[in-house]
């Protein structure tokens, strides 16, 4: 299977989807006024790698901002992922800026809608 | 208040006072919206205290214009009630976007209801509410995910400021503000 791949744009993140490594990331800024059309095709993705995914699936989220229409299809990849979690050891590292209370508190609020560990990872001011 | 009591440039001037860092009134547009959004890939806000303070009113700016993208297809304005207006103020204690456009009479009991219905609850019954609607899933019947005053309120702490006016038999006028407290 190939990776799904998604070059950033000044409204929509980049998507890496390794195949094979079972690394995942998604960066930078989702603000797309149709987020549904825009992660359409990696849910798509998503489907046909969860029918054989590699031992261990790990989804790097290092969010600058997201909207609230992509929140719910942030929702969707994260279920997604948790509905593998029988064939794959499944893991989110939810990456947030130092003093990002408002990212903190995302990451918070999918922990909690979630059955698959998620880890919240500060990162330092550069 | 009839169409030739009703002038949304004095309301705008009403707003456009101290402490603006940015201002706009114009025809309400996807291509005008679009302009807007990139007004914040500028220097407008570097101006904030804290990278936190300028990334909550960069994303709180974002879902107001969209929250106004969202509703004005289904609602083509014929003038002069297809303008709109959205300002940023960075005052000495607190930020605030405001923004004023026209909306069906139909809608007002709507919109109403779901800002006093977050405005009347606490912090925890807000996050709540967001983390059931987040968990629940779907589009709202804006098109939206149903989110949007929710997080506005979780967002910036406060309580929304809003105004109807009731321009004509069908139409009013709507302003939204939100604060936030830099303290």
């Amino acid at each position: 299977m190939e990776n799904y791949s998604k070059a950033p744009s000044p409204k929509t993140p980049r998507i890496f989807f390794d195949a094979s490594t079972g690394e995942f990331e998604l960066s930078g800024r989702s603000i797309p006024e149709n987020s549904i059309e825009f992660y359409k095709s990696a849910m798509e993705w998503l489907d046909e790698y969860s029918k054989s995914p590699a031992d261990q699936t790990v989804l790097n989220v290092k969010l600058e901002y997201f909207n609230t229409s992509s929140s719910k299809c942030l929702v969707e990849i994260l279920r997604k992922l948790e509905s593998m979690k029988e064939q794959s050891e499944v893991s989110i590292l939810w990456h947030y800026e130092e003093e990002d209370e408002d990212m903190l508190e995302s990451g918070e609020d999918f922990k909690n809608l979630l059955k698959i560990p998620l880890k919240l990872i500060e990162l330092e001011d550069e | 208040m009839n169409i030739s009591a009703f002038d949304i440039k004095s309301k705008f001037v009403e707003f456009d006072e101290e402490c603006v860092i940015h201002s706009f009134l114009g025809i309400l547009n996807n291509e005008i919206l679009d302009r807007q959004m990139t007004v914040l890939e500028g220097d407008l806000l570097d101006g904030l205290e804290s990278k936190a303070l300028k990334k909550k009113a960069f994303h709180i700016f974002v879902e107001v214009l969209q929250n106004l993208k969202n509703y004005k297809p289904a609602h083509d304005f014929k003038p002069p009630y297809e303008h709109f207006f959205i300002l940023i103020k960075d005052c000495k204690n607190y930020v605030s976007v405001i923004s004023g456009n026209f909306l069906l009479n139909k809608h007002v009991d709507g919109v109403r209801s779901r800002i006093d219905l977050v405005n009347y609850m606490g912090e925890d019954e807000v996050k709540e509410l967001y983390r059931g609607i987040l968990d629940y899933g779907g589009v709202s019947d804006g098109g939206g995910a149903g989110l949007g005053f929710v997080d506005l309120v979780k967002r910036s702490g406060q309580k929304l400021n809003y105004e109807f006016i009731e321009v004509n038999d069908s139409i009013s006028f709507f302003t939204l503000t939100i604060t936030i407290n830099k303290a």
